[in-house]
């Protein structure tokens, strides 16, 4: 398509209102996947900024081959991976190990803020953090699938396409993904 | 369906990704069974991915203060190492022509030095009992005399 080219010579060519178009056009995709990862507005914006300025800094090195914005979505699933394990180093993630206790709301540690708003605000916070130490755990592969999949809705065809693998692994992958999972939440609620 | 085998397939209920028939024997559990159904409240509420939060309205405007500085200072840097080429090849091309003259020079004067030593060996081999004798004037009477 040579609207498409063109378009690429000017992000090329350092265009500023061509990358201002980028920007515009992925940052919530871009937001979304690092949000999946990290759980963290904060954080995820952070990676998101990362995201843009790694991909004014490639585009040279983007010869059209894909989608721009699979290219995209694999620099930000990259960065994305790399900040969790540096938020896990740092001892930031949390992990579920602490189990459900029907008698006891306050069963999870919660942030301060999060103690002081209404019960169902608080549960909904619980369930959220339940949730998202539960992805967390997953192996690294099928973390991606499943925030890919979860969180920026995408179709199987995509993800393989930006994880540069199979149809069926990526069949797989979501399989093992959501029975991790549910072990997870099972255990949890359970014991 | 049992209990075990509800637990292992609550997330692909709630996807949607069971057929017909697994879904009719589930469900039928759920009714008879409290504990699963309990279960299953738990997790239906706890597996939702509805609560992202939105990109600052400034995001954009951010990123942008980053980038563009960045991007000219890569321009500045590329017109440099164009302008940097340019000038090593000017020198290299200058370089060539001046070794190549000076190789064309010095062959010149070897071949004269050659024709010189030549000349030389000719005039003793032929005339080295003519020590005094200039060969020009050699030249010059013969041919006086064929005239």
């Amino acid at each position: 398509m040579g609207t498409q080219k063109d378009f690429l010579q000017k992000l090329k060519k350092g265009d500023a209102q061509a990358f201002r178009q980028v920007v515009e056009d992925h940052k919530d995709m871009v937001f979304t996947t690092a949000f999946g990862f990290v759980h963290d507005k904060a954080e995820a914006e952070d990676i998101a900024q990362e995201v843009f300025v790694e991909v004014f800094n490639s585009i040279d090195k983007f010869k059209g081959e894909s989608k721009i914005s699979t290219w995209i979505y694999r620099i930000t699933v990259n960065k994305s991976i790399n900040a969790l394990k540096k938020m896990k180093r740092i001892g930031k993630v949390k992990q579920t190990t602490t189990s459900y206790d029907p008698e006891n709301e306050n069963s999870l540690e919660l942030p301060d803020d999060a103690k002081s708003t209404p019960d169902a605000i608080q549960e909904n916070q619980e369930r959220r953090e339940i949730l998202e130490s539960a992805v967390n755990e997953l192996p690294e592969n099928q973390k991606t699938a499943f925030v890919l999949h979860k969180y920026d809705g995408l179709a199987y065809k995509q993800i393989s396409e930006i994880m540069e693998t199979s149809l069926s692994s990526v069949e797989s992958l979501l399989h093992r993904a959501k029975s991790n999972l549910q072990k997870k939440l099972v255990n949890y609620y359970q014991s | 369906m049992n209990c075990n085998a509800v637990h292992n397939n609550l997330i692909f209920y709630l996807d949607n990704e069971l057929n017909q028939e697994e879904k009719q024997e589930l469900e039928k559990h759920l009714e008879t069974c409290e504990e699963c159904n309990n279960l299953y409240n738990q997790i239906a509420a706890t597996y939702t991915f509805e609560n992202i939060p939105e990109v600052s309205a400034d995001f954009t405007d951010n990123v942008m203060e980053k980038i563009v500085p960045s991007r000219k200072v890569d321009f500045n840097k590329q017109q440099f190492i164009k302008f940097s080429r340019r000038i090593a090849a000017a020198i290299l091309f200058m370089l060539i022509s001046v070794s190549a003259v000076y190789i064309f020079t010095q062959q010149q004067q070897e071949r004269y030095a050659q024709q010189q030593d030549a000349e030389a060996e000719i005039r003793n081999y032929y005339f080295a009992d003519l020590d005094s004798y200039d060969l020009n004037t050699y030249y010059t009477s013969n041919t006086e005399e064929e005239e």
